[in-house]
């Protein structure tokens, strides 16, 4: 095996909690992720993680598709390794209790991130309730302040996900909407800057590996797995488990198989891009270049 | 005394009472004797009667076993449920195929559910010396037993993932109870001590530990689960139903397990929150083989599939390097085959070749041209046996000399020029050369092709020439020239000659054209002021006697049309000048139409006129007013030359093939007959039956003429039968086409004339048309008839002024007169039609020329029908209806 040009470092990667990124942290706490090779950076959202890629502390970073194709139209060159999970049910507005239609938030207030995947499922939620901007009140929120917000009892709903959702759903909110109805849109991934893949190729593939380890550890030791992500998911015990509901993570075939030059990665990229310029999120389509690369997969399936 | 007999009956009674439920069927649960038996029972048996109540004709029995009775009790299939550790149901699932886990206990720990266990190794607290599992080797290790998962497995599997091989480990195993294990760390006794999770921290609230004396290591950091860890965790323990368990019972037993609620008296006195649906025991499995513990104390098979994945890189490599060397070896084998061949082939080549060279040889010798070929410097390399016989030397004497030995001097400079012409070419030269054969002397003229010939590197090898001797050939070439160019003089003066004629014949044709189309302009003019003004006259109502006097001019003016007409018709069908019409008609009009054309000639006459009754009924394509003419003909003859009796017309299909028909027309009469002799002569032009006749009868003799004229010009003919005194039957023949519908073709005007009349009025009234007339006479006729229709009428008089009018004007229609000065009809209808406006502007012709060309001239200029002069009031009206827009 040729070494690769000197690597100075390990690979910093930025994510912050959310189910999907979990396995690569249950992986570093089972002790597959040696820190010179992978660092894991926690941000409190992905809006810190766009962040710290932009100012270079960071070549890697665990974002929705959307938030990649927001950095690449500023000028970030991302490219997808790897698709931690796609998201079915984990993404939702919920609502409280008395506001069961989504018609029913013309002049109420909520509660997103306007960049990236908030705005799109503000954007569906006003679509679905006959609405636009102006009939409603948004207030710019990150998602470690979901919860205190929503105790305070100033918003009438919020765009979030898990673990939040299910923390406000034992709280009594009503789920008005969520990513179940977007299918096949929301991908989260692990995109790398392009012109580092190449030095990171050693970090990246025993990152990606882990991840596909952690995965089979889920699998088979769920409620070991469970209490151990439980910190990080802030759920207790074997809830954490929960958090996953809503998430279908694929495995290394199937990752294979998004991340293809033919594959839905790129063609829901295409769809995603024109939408997102409509909805004015990006000021050009992207033009899907490099958007992508299985090759940083392990070989075989896995098991 | 009496206490014993009151004792006995309670106890009687307590018995009895028990008695239906023994008549119930009974069913075990085992449990593993992990502690002392009697405190087991009190914390189980209420869990045992919770599952009891909800059975119906059974009873739920706790039964607490240690190893030896588990595993006999087992054995003996005496177990229905087995409430155990986890490594009980491996070892059981391994032994019989199915064992069903029914649900998964959950403990509770300060009302938080602890669905998970694993295992704890602890050492004292002052044994720094021991903090990660790679301290453990070496040490001293106590554990309860090999058969516990917490207690046992989870740590060995940590320590052997660890890197620890679990055989080099110093592990005693001290047996129930657990609590053994701590207190021979405490004592000293071991370094090490492997525990289930849970144990210290129950142990320490029941106070048989002091707090803080004991350190886990390889502490996990788990969020939710109340205890130290050391492992991974585990499922706790499975609720399992045996083989041979009722199915209906299984699932109550399974209802009311998973129902069981934490606060209820059952799941409190055991200390559990409840149950959960089953977990996946796998992570057990995979342990226990990791470790090779029973179940899987033996080896593993090896299987070819194990080999393959290990090694498969290695076998993959051999194969293919084993593989590359047999591919090399054959393709030796291979060459060598090749070669040989190669050899047997090059070998077969030759002979070949030597058999091609005689052949080759052979040839040019026989050739009778001359073959030769010299090299550059012009000395022959060799040739043929043609050459031999031309220099009258042998190949061997020719060979090694040039032209110079053999013929002149001036000769020989002809042919090197020419040599040297062919190499310096790179291409063949031709080129022609009297020479004289040295054998006879000869003169013969040869026609030389010179080609340079290469060899294989590209070098001059030389000229090779053949010549052809075309002395005869020449000769009869220049015979040939001599009678072309006489022939061409020939043909030249004949065109002139022809030429001449020709002009003079079209111009005798022109000038004749010209006078028939004056002639009929001429003659037709004045006739129609005659009928024209007759008619006029006759409208504005005129005494009886003065009416008499014009009918007799109106006749005679008809008359003297129709003799114009006939002559004119006769004259241009001599000339070749009558085009026939095609237009398509119902065959059943032509005869309305002379009848009733004729009708009132015949009842003047008491004569009957009939049509008879079988009439092809067909459509057909053909000039329909020269077939009414003809038969227009016949009937008037036949009315004229009968006084009493009937006159008949009929017609029949002679013969029929696809749309073309050959159609038979009659006309029969009693009338006074004919002399059969005299027949024939009724035909031809000029002549009467006898000038008696013509006295009596009238006509001009031309009619009949006419009628075969014009049916020899449809393809037929005509004739006459007759029988003096009885009667004459007069037929003619013409091809007609059966009428396709698709067929666009002209339509005759099927409104008659008055009804035109009426309907124009009632359409029409007061629209614009403009009539473009230069003679006064005619003018005032076609205004007259126009106004009787209710039209508003503009007149021109001549072609230049109906355009300014058109232009100015908004006309719905423009009758135009042809011949007319400044500016004709024709072109006046060019300019009309040059105007975009003026597209669809309805242009009738009115003419005098009524020869088929003229109209067609009409309609190519653009006009859209024709009227013929002198005009007829009904056809003008029926055109005028025809033509006039529907729409305002």
């Amino acid at each position: 095996m040729l070494p690769s040009c000197a690597q100075s470092g390990p690979l910093n990667v930025a994510s912050h909690v959310w189910p999907g990124y979990e396995l690569i942290f249950l992986a570093r706490s089972l002790g597959w992720l040696p820190s010179d090779t992978v660092r894991l950076i926690e941000t409190t959202s992905a809006t810190r993680s766009l962040a710290a890629l932009a100012d270079g502390r960071v070549d890697a970073a665990a974002l929705t598709l959307d938030e990649m194709l927001l950095a690449r139209s500023q000028g970030i060159a991302l490219q997808a390794v790897l698709v931690f999970n796609t998201s079915a049910g984990a993404d939702a507005v919920l609502s409280r209790p008395d506001i069961r239609e989504p018609s029913q938030l013309r002049g109420k207030r909520i509660g997103a991130e306007t960049t990236a995947l908030g705005a799109l499922m503000l954007d569906r939620l006003l679509a679905r309730g006959g609405l636009t901007r102006q009939d409603v009140q948004i207030e710019n929120l990150t998602p470690d302040a979901h919860l205190t917000i929503w105790r305070t009892g100033t918003l009438d709903a919020v765009v979030t996900y898990e673990p939040q959702v299910s923390h406000l759903m034992q709280l009594g909110a009503y789920r008005l909407l969520d990513s179940r109805q977007l299918p096949d849109t929301i991908f989260d991934v692990l995109a790398v800057r392009s012109s580092m893949a190449a030095r990171y190729d050693n970090a990246l593939r025993v990152l990606i590996g882990a991840h596909f380890r952690a995965l089979g550890h889920l699998r088979h030791n769920p409620q070991d797995a469970a209490y151990r992500m439980a910190t990080r998911l802030t759920l207790p015990g074997e809830a954490a488990l929960l958090a996953f509901r809503g998430l279908h993570l694929p495995g290394i075939t199937q990752n294979r198989r998004i991340l293809a030059a033919d594959g839905r990665l790129l063609s829901v990229a295409g769809d995603l891009s024109a939408l997102m310029l409509r909805t004015g999120l990006l000021p050009a389509a992207d033009t899907l270049s490099s958007l992508c690369t299985n090759a940083y997969l392990p070989e075989g399936d896995g098991e | 005394m009496m206490l014993r007999l009151i004792a006995t009956a309670a106890l009687l009674a307590i018995t009895l009472a028990s008695l239906p439920a023994m008549a119930t069927e009974r069913l075990r649960l085992g449990i593993p004797a992990n502690g002392p038996v009697e405190e087991l029972r009190r914390q189980w048996q209420p869990l045992a009667d919770y599952l009891t109540r909800s059975l119906t004709g059974h009873r739920l029995e706790l039964a607490v076993l240690d190893q030896e009775e588990m595993r006999a009790a087992l054995n003996s299939n005496s177990l229905d449920f087995l409430l155990g550790g986890p490594i009980d149901l491996i070892k059981q699932r391994e032994n019989s195929v199915m064992t069903s886990v029914l649900a998964t206990l959950v403990r509770s720990e300060n009302g938080t559910p602890v669905p998970v266990f694993g295992g704890a190794i602890v050492r004292r607290k002052e044994r720094t010396d021991i903090r990660q599992l790679s301290d453990l080797s070496g040490k001293r290790i106590v554990a309860t037993g090999q058969e516990y998962l917490g207690s046992y497995a989870a740590s060995l599997r940590e320590i052997k993932d660890a890197g620890i091989p679990p055989e080099s480990l110093h592990i005693r195993y001290l047996g129930q109870p657990f609590s053994r294990v701590v207190d021979a760390v405490l004592d000293g006794e071991a370094d090490v001590g492997l525990i289930r999770t849970g144990l210290i921290e129950e142990m320490e609230r029941t106070g048989k530990l002091p707090l803080d004396r004991l350190e886990v290591i390889n502490r996990q950091g788990f969020t939710g689960f109340p205890f130290s860890a050391s492992t991974r965790l585990y499922p706790e323990y499975p609720f399992i139903a045996l083989t041979h368990t009722d199915p209906t019972v299984v699932r109550q037993i399974t209802i009311a397990l998973l129902s069981l609620k934490p606060d209820d008296t059952a799941a409190r006195a055991a200390g559990i929150h409840g149950f959960n649906p089953p977990a996946d025991y796998l992570p057990v499995e995979q342990a226990l083989r990791e470790l090779r513990l029973r179940p899987y104390e033996s080896a593993p098979l090896v299987r070819w599939e194990d080999i393959w994945q290990r090694y498969q890189n290695l076998i993959v490599f051999a194969g293919l390097a084993g593989g590359a060397i047999l591919l090399l070896l054959f393709n030796l084998s291979l060459r060598n085959g090749q070669l040989l061949a190669a050899r047997r082939d090059s070998e077969a080549a030759n002979r070949e070749l030597a058999r091609e060279r005689g052949m080759l040889k052979t040839l040019i010798q026989t050739l009778p041209d001359l073959v030769w070929l010299k090299d550059p410097q012009g000395i022959y390399l060799t040739c043929n046996a043609a050459l031999e016989y031309f220099f009258g030397a042998r190949e061997a004497e020719i060979i090694g000399k040039t032209d110079y030995d053999f013929v002149s001097r001036e000769q020989a400079d002809f042919f090197r020029r020419h040599d040297q012409e062919a190499a310096a070419a790179n291409a063949p030269k031709k080129n022609e050369e009297w020479v004289t054969y040295a054998r006879d002397g000869r003169r013969v003229l040869l026609e030389t092709v010179k080609v340079p010939m290469y060899d294989g590197d590209g070098k001059l090898l030389g000229v090779l020439g053949v010549s052809r001797d075309i002395t005869e050939r020449r000769r009869t070439q220049e015979e040939l020239e001599r009678h072309r160019y006489h022939l061409e003089d020939l043909i030249e003066n004949r065109t002139r000659q022809l030429e001449i004629v020709c002009d003079e014949a079209l111009a005798a044709n022109r000038a004749k054209s010209a006078f028939l189309a004056n002639m009929s302009h001429e003659i037709r003019t004045p006739l129609n002021a005659i009928t024209g003004m007759v008619h006029m006259m006759r409208r504005n109502g005129l005494p009886t006697e003065q009416l008499e006097r014009l009918d007799k001019i109106d006749r005679a003016g008809q008359h003297l049309l129709g003799v114009i007409n006939n002559v004119l018709d006769l004259s241009k069908i001599e000339a070749e000048k009558l085009a026939l019409d095609e237009i398509e008609f119902p065959l059943a009009s032509l005869f309305a139409n002379v009848n009733s054309m004729l009708s009132d000639r015949a009842a003047a006459k008491g004569l009957a006129l009939r049509i008879s009754s079988d009439l092809p009924q067909l459509r057909v394509i053909g000039d329909l007013t020269r077939l009414q003419q003809s038969l227009l003909n016949y009937t008037a003859n036949a009315i004229k030359f009968t006084e009493a009796g009937e006159v008949t017309l009929g017609c029949s299909i002679l013969k029929e093939s696809g749309p073309e028909l050959l159609l038979r027309f009659e006309v029969s009469d009693t009338g006074i007959g004919i002399e059969a002799a005299q027949v024939e002569r009724l035909f031809s032009a000029f002549e009467q039956a006898d000038t008696s006749t013509t006295r009596k009868y009238g006509g001009t003799g031309l009619g009949l003429a006419i009628t075969r004229k014009l049916a020899e010009l449809m393809g037929g003919t005509a004739g006459a039968e007759s029988q003096p005194g009885v009667g004459s039957q007069f037929w003619f023949t013409a091809r007609l086409h059966r009428c396709d519908p698709n067929d666009d073709v002209h339509h005759a005007p099927e409104v008659g004339g008055n009804e035109a009349l009426t309907q124009l009025i009632a359409h029409h009234l007061g629209r614009r048309v403009l009539l473009v007339e230069d003679e006064p006479i005619n003018q005032e006729i076609a205004l007259e008839l126009l106004h009787d229709a209710g039209l508003v009428v503009d007149m021109a008089e001549n072609g230049k002024l109906a355009v300014d009018r058109c232009l100015a004007v908004n006309y719905a229609l423009v009758l135009m007169d042809m011949q007319m000065p400044v500016m004709d009809g024709i072109t006046a209808t060019q300019r009309i039609r040059e105007q975009p406006a003026l597209q669809n502007l309805p242009i009738i012709a009115m003419t005098a020329n009524t020869f088929a060309e003229d109209r067609q001239l009409c309609l190519t200029a653009g006009m859209n029908d024709y009227l013929g002069k002198p005009v007829e009031p009904e056809l003008l009206y029926t055109t005028l209806l025809r033509w006039l827009p529907t729409d305002r």
